[in-house]
């Protein structure tokens, strides 16, 4: 199995990529969402340690042509960190196993809200990857010196006019940044809801961009295998319960006397 | 009080300071660092932390581990030994084969979560020894009808388990 879960060449989330470290991936187009005014504000109010408008990105196609997937959903056993990778590869027409996916760390990874990978999880990154793939279309056009009707894209090799070029290579030397439009909110405590908190939908990647008819789809419908299982079989996988700490003696999780509850 | 015990896990000799009533699946996680047995119901109801002892499963949760002491543990962390062993293969073909049993369980894509499978596998790997050729029905009554309890899974991956028995069974026969 080649598909990764996550990549050496990373950052946190929360901290703004250093020079030394964005000459080090020799440019890339970063993907994030435009920031309403209200999630500034919002995430001022609640001292969380996810400041939007620092988050770098949902998405990042880098020079060395690997593409980066964040995702503040986490794999409990869905298989989304299989059908994330095959949506993303669809619409930005590129191999699934090229995609690492980088899931749930709260320090490197957009907020996810609650748990429903499928639904909402898997539409706003495929919608997030055909936005930018209109982007590297246009990137493309510009480079190659031809119109867009004129590009086709085969796993991340762009061809038009009798040349061709890889996504790596359209942003080689670039930092390149594409904003996509979201509504939604980020998760706060609120005692009078049942549960304790609110906003926990997450964000919803809105608009329609282009997205590629189901009837044309290479990846998605055919099988792909989720990456964390042969780690499972072979007693590898790392639970919570599995976690252990330096000078650790026990450890066991504390729950509030009542929903709320700090 | 503490005593010096020494077992053997996956081939291998291990001497380990604990209390023999401590059950054995604490000796395996805490200070042998095998995670594959895990602990689910602590009472022998649930399979997820069996492991083979002389190729019989026990329920690691409520067995002592005085009662390891001269015999042979298993762990889905020593399956693929336990394989390379009776196919007399190679060291350079051992450390890139699984089990047939893990094998299926990947090829049939059964875990979901994962947390219950370990356990699954050894009751596969146990069920196959005896019976190289199981029906539907047999597999089914193997992990339903044997002694402390069914194999549980909260995910209900049930269906690719006994798809994945079935073809281990092949497997293991080619």
């Amino acid at each position: 199995m080649s598909v990764k879960t996550e990549t050496s060449v990373d950052f946190p989330l929360t901290k703004a990529i250093t020079r030394r470290g964005f000459v080090k991936m020799g440019g890339a187009l970063f993907v994030s969402f435009a920031v309403p005014a209200e999630f500034s504000a919002l995430a001022a109010e609640n001292n969380s340690s996810l400041d939007p408008s620092h988050l770098a990105s949902w998405l990042e196609i880098r020079s060395d042509n690997t593409i980066l997937v964040r995702t503040g959903r986490a794999e409990t056993g869905t298989g989304m960190s299989g059908y994330y990778p095959q949506a993303v590869a669809e619409e930005l027409r590129v191999r699934p196993e090229t995609i690492s996916l980088l899931m749930g760390d709260t320090d490197k990874t957009p907020d996810g809200g609650y748990s429903a990978g499928f639904l909402s999880g898997m539409n706003n990154l495929r919608k997030v990857a055909a936005y930018t793939y209109q982007a590297l279309l246009d990137l493309a056009a510009k480079q190659l010196g031809v119109p867009i009707f004129g590009i086709t894209v085969t796993d991340g090799i762009v061809s038009g006019g009798g040349k061709s070029i890889s996504y790596g290579q359209l942003v080689a030397g670039q930092h390149l940044d594409l904003k996509i439009p979201v509504t939604g909110e980020f998760a706060k405590a609120a005692p009078g809801k049942w549960v304790g908190v609110d906003g926990l939908g997450g964000l919803t990647v809105t608009g329609d961009p282009p997205m590629k008819p189901l009837n044309q789809c290479k990846v998605m419908g055919t099988s792909f295998p989720v990456p964390g299982i042969p780690d499972k079989v072979t007693g590898k996988t790392q639970w919570s319960c599995d976690v252990t700490l330096p000078r650790m003696l026990h450890a066991r999780m504390i729950l509030p006397e009542r929903l709320g509850q700090p | 009080m503490a005593s010096e015990l020494t077992l053997s896990v996956n081939g291998a000799k291990q001497v380990v300071s604990a209390a023999p009533e401590t059950p054995l699946i604490f000796v395996l996680r805490n200070e042998l660092k095998l995670s594959g047995p895990r602990l689910g119901c602590g009472m022998a109801q649930c399979g997820a932390c069996s492991v083979l002892l002389d190729g019989e499963e026990i329920r690691t949760c409520i067995t002592p581990v005085s009662y390891a002491v001269g015999k042979q543990v298993t762990t889905i962390e020593g399956l693929p030994a336990v394989w390379a062993a009776e196919k007399k293969l190679s060291s350079a073909d051992a450390a890139k084969t699984l089990h047939p049993v893990q094998q299926a369980w990947i090829d049939e894509q059964v875990p979901q979560c994962g947390y219950c499978q370990s356990g699954m596998m050894i009751a596969a790997v146990q069920l196959l020894a005896k019976n190289p050729n199981p029906t539907v029905g047999q597999i089914k009554d193997a992990f339903t009808n044997t002694p402390p309890s069914p194999h549980l899974c909260r995910c209900g991956t049930y269906a690719a388990i006994i798809d994945a028995v079935q073809r281990a069974a092949k497997a293991m026969k080619a």
